[in-house]
């Protein structure tokens, strides 16, 4: 979605990212550093979000794992974070793995309402600062789809 | 799609959802039930607000907003509970799309209005029956 004719400038900002991720360091420490970049500054919100929702997903999954009988309650909003961890990750080019851990701690139940309203916060202060408009879309509809899931 | 055309588009489609509710209340007066009745009226209330709000956008940019029609016609005619409840979830299923269009048409705080505004129809859409979806309102 954010694909669009390669600048010298977008191409430095992706290596910059691809470094970032085989480096494990922060990718939004990166573009702290080139916040005159709106492109990569718009990557940086992608990579935010999919590194979050990757981290309350690999939370969800150890839950599952802990407590079977929650996995089928569970199922619906592990998917939807899957669906959103990739169209995040397309939509800002990374072509990294996951940058979770394996070994996430599981979450308490009353705990996950907070997490996921935590996260869909999260996604809205990212839609009202992105740079580009079908990145802010993408962020609020994440937000408002994290908030349908939570609903049912 | 211009910040100006899109706050428009979501005004136009406010004044349609106003005038679509006032029918369902209407027709669910009429022997609905008192929970029908009440999620149509706050559903009513909510789509009056964010028309107010944006007309008042549109005032702080001293444009002067379009006027409603004199009617819309209802995307399912709303002859029973679940007529009703099927055009009720049009409604906002419509409004959905249109949100996120005004987000991405936008900044600041007209599009602070338009996350919130997208929260709240893409809600009032699963509890009107409505699957729950990763990205609410995009065609991806």
């Amino acid at each position: 979605m954010i694909a669009s004719p390669l600048t010298r400038r977008a191409v430095v900002a992706g290596g910059l990212l691809g470094t970032a991720a085989l480096s494990g360091c922060s990718v939004s420490d990166l573009t702290k550093r080139k916040t005159n970049d709106p492109e990569a500054a718009d990557r940086a919100r992608l990579a935010k979000a999919r590194d979050l929702s990757l981290q309350l997903h690999d939370e969800i999954v150890a839950t599952m794992t802990r407590d079977p009988r929650l996995s089928t309650a569970l199922a619906k909003i592990r998917d939807m974070h899957l669906e959103q961890i990739a169209q995040f990750t397309n939509s800002a080019g990374l072509t990294t793995p996951r940058t979770a851990g394996p070994t996430s701690a599981p979450l308490t139940l009353t705990a996950l309402p907070d997490r996921e309203r935590e996260l869909a916060q999260t996604f809205r202060a990212l839609a009202l600062h992105a740079q580009r408009g079908d990145v802010a879309a993408l962020l609020a509809s994440a937000a408002a789809g994290i908030d349908q899931v939570m609903v049912r | 799609m211009t910040p100006l055309h899109a706050l428009i588009a979501a005004l136009k489609a406010e004044y349609a959802a106003v005038y679509l509710y006032g029918l369902l209340g209407g027709r669910a007066s009429r022997g609905g039930k008192p929970a029908e009745i009440a999620r149509i009226a706050s559903l009513y209330a909510a789509h009056r607000m964010r028309r107010d709000q944006l007309i008042a956008l549109l005032g702080a940019r001293k444009v002067t907003p379009p006027v409603p029609a004199v009617a819309y016609t209802p995307p399912i005619d709303p002859v029973s509970t679940s007529t009703r409840t099927a055009c009720a979830r049009e409604v906002e299923l419509r409004s959905e799309s249109i949100y996120t269009q005004l987000v991405a048409a936008t900044a600041g705080s007209e599009r602070a209005f338009a996350i919130n505004a997208l929260t709240s129809v893409s809600t009032a859409a699963v509890t009107l029956g409505q699957t729950p979806s990763a990205f609410p309102g995009l065609v991806l």
